[in-house]
């Protein structure tokens, strides 16, 4: 199979071959039975590499991931609370120097930099032009309720008609990353790190906060260090390096 | 299996397909639990069955959306059977023993049998795939996995410093290196044998 049959090959996938050039390339596949086996396995293997990448999968996985995690927690805590803890008078002095210690670690640990610290908690806007779609003021809402569940459909909506819009794939991008959904978070932080939008260096932050929040410390570092000085999340930036 | 009727459990391949929560909810309360048991039973322990349960759903998930699964039997019956047949072949490999493969016995009905081999070659074959794709050049790897996933072309022409036309000529290129590989592959020539 040589190169010219492979981006043939290629080019009758995405439809772009003309009218004419369809039609020879369909008698072909009929006649010639090499041709027609290697086509089979090239589109075979496009077919797999198209799903497996796709961010439909990614959601998928994501959405198993914590059904998953759900199922089989549940079946833990179950059991945790059939084990009820009884109290002597005695205990109760114990547990309250516990509590008190807690306390002390609690204010101990008061003054340094946690990743919460820097999760985005700003109220969104999306809706400023009066011909705003309903999806955008719905969108908008659940966000800033935090109800991210409802928000990623409507931001999802939202897309169809402005697929590249970097503004919104960054909503879904948090949204995705507060439910845990990592796989589809990433994938959407990535796709605004690789473009020049204004959420270039914004999507590398909360990636890194992200990481961190994962304990991906290294992951976390390298980012950081990818946001220049003239961007505005330089400082906090700079603030977590030292802190990590 | 053409000619199979659709058994009324489609529902749940199609709850996979629609990524419905609520019924893959169900999948797990329903059909988990004798999963969980039969592994704990052979050296296992709850995070494997685990494990194995959500491999396996993606598994059958990848099947339906690229190659339309029809389910012609039971899922309980169907989907414990892949569990369990990929549960032995795990312990087999962790063993280090020469894996050969389990011969199909216990099924109770020749369409289970049917329905179970189907997706085993089906998950042989993406893996085989997957192997392959980690064998292409960083580059390769690179533009497939963007330019399947939510990139543009002209996107990545940008961020990879090629020209447009480069990466259109480049992605098929590297989609006939995989069909070169695959084709050379003794396993590919078994399973379309079968």
């Amino acid at each position: 199979m040589d190169e010219a049959t492979t981006i043939l090959f290629e080019d009758y996938l995405e439809g772009i071959l003309s009218e004419e050039d369809r039609f020879a390339f369909e008698k072909r596949l009929e006649e010639d039975a090499e041709f027609a086996s290697n086509f089979h396995t090239y589109k075979d293997i496009r077919d797999h590499l198209s799903h497996e990448f796709s961010e439909e999968r990614n959601e998928f996985k994501d959405q198993l991931n914590t059904i998953s995690d759900g199922y089989f927690e549940k079946g833990t805590s179950e059991e945790k609370e059939t084990k009820v803890i009884r109290f002597r008078p005695w205990q109760y002095g114990i547990a309250a120097s516990i509590a008190l210690l807690i306390g002390f670690f609690i204010f101990q640990n008061a003054g340094s930099l946690e990743h919460g610290d820097f999760t985005f908690s700003e109220q969104i806007t999306l809706t400023e032009r009066s011909d705003s779609s309903e999806a955008l003021k719905q969108a908008e809402d659940a966000f800033n309720e935090g109800n991210y569940e409802v928000a990623i459909p409507f931001l999802s909506a939202a897309l169809e008609n402005n697929p590249d819009n970097p503004e919104l794939l960054f909503y879904k991008a948090l949204a995705h990353d507060a439910l845990e959904e990592y796989t589809a978070a990433d994938s959407l932080y990535e796709r605004l790190r690789a473009g020049n939008s204004l959420f270039k260096h914004k999507a590398a932050f909360y990636k890194a906060i992200s990481l961190w929040k994962r304990d991906n410390i290294e992951g976390a570092q390298s980012l950081l260090n990818t946001i220049p000085e003239n961007a505005p999340e330089y400082k906090d930036a700079q603030k977590i390096l030292k802190k990590l | 299996m053409g000619q199979n009727t659709v058994h009324e459990d489609q529902k749940y391949i199609d709850a996979l397909l629609q990524n419905d929560g609520k019924r893959i909810q169900e999948i797990y309360s329903k059909f988990a639990p004798k999963v969980i048991g039969f592994v704990k039973q052979n050296s296992g322990d709850e995070d494997a069955a685990k494990d194995l349960i959500q491999e396996v759903i993606m598994i059958i998930y990848d099947q339906a959306k690229t190659k339309n699964l029809k389910l012609s039997c039971p899922f309980d019956a169907y989907f414990f059977m892949i569990c369990k047949r990929k549960w032995y072949s795990k312990l087999k490999k962790n063993a280090k023993e020469q894996v050969t493969n389990e011969p199909y016995s216990g099924f109770d009905s020749e369409t289970l049998h049917e329905q179970v081999q189907e997706t085993e070659q089906f998950d042989t074959k993406m893996q085989l795939y997957k192997e392959l794709f980690q064998k292409l050049g960083d580059t390769c790897k690179e533009i497939l996995q963007l330019s399947f996933g939510s990139f543009s072309m002209e996107e990545i022409a940008n961020q990879l410093d090629i020209s447009y036309a480069y990466a259109r000529k480049k992605k098929s290129l590297c989609i006939g290196q995989l069909t070169k590989w695959v084709q050379a592959s003794p396993l590919y020539k078994q399973l379309k044998e079968i």
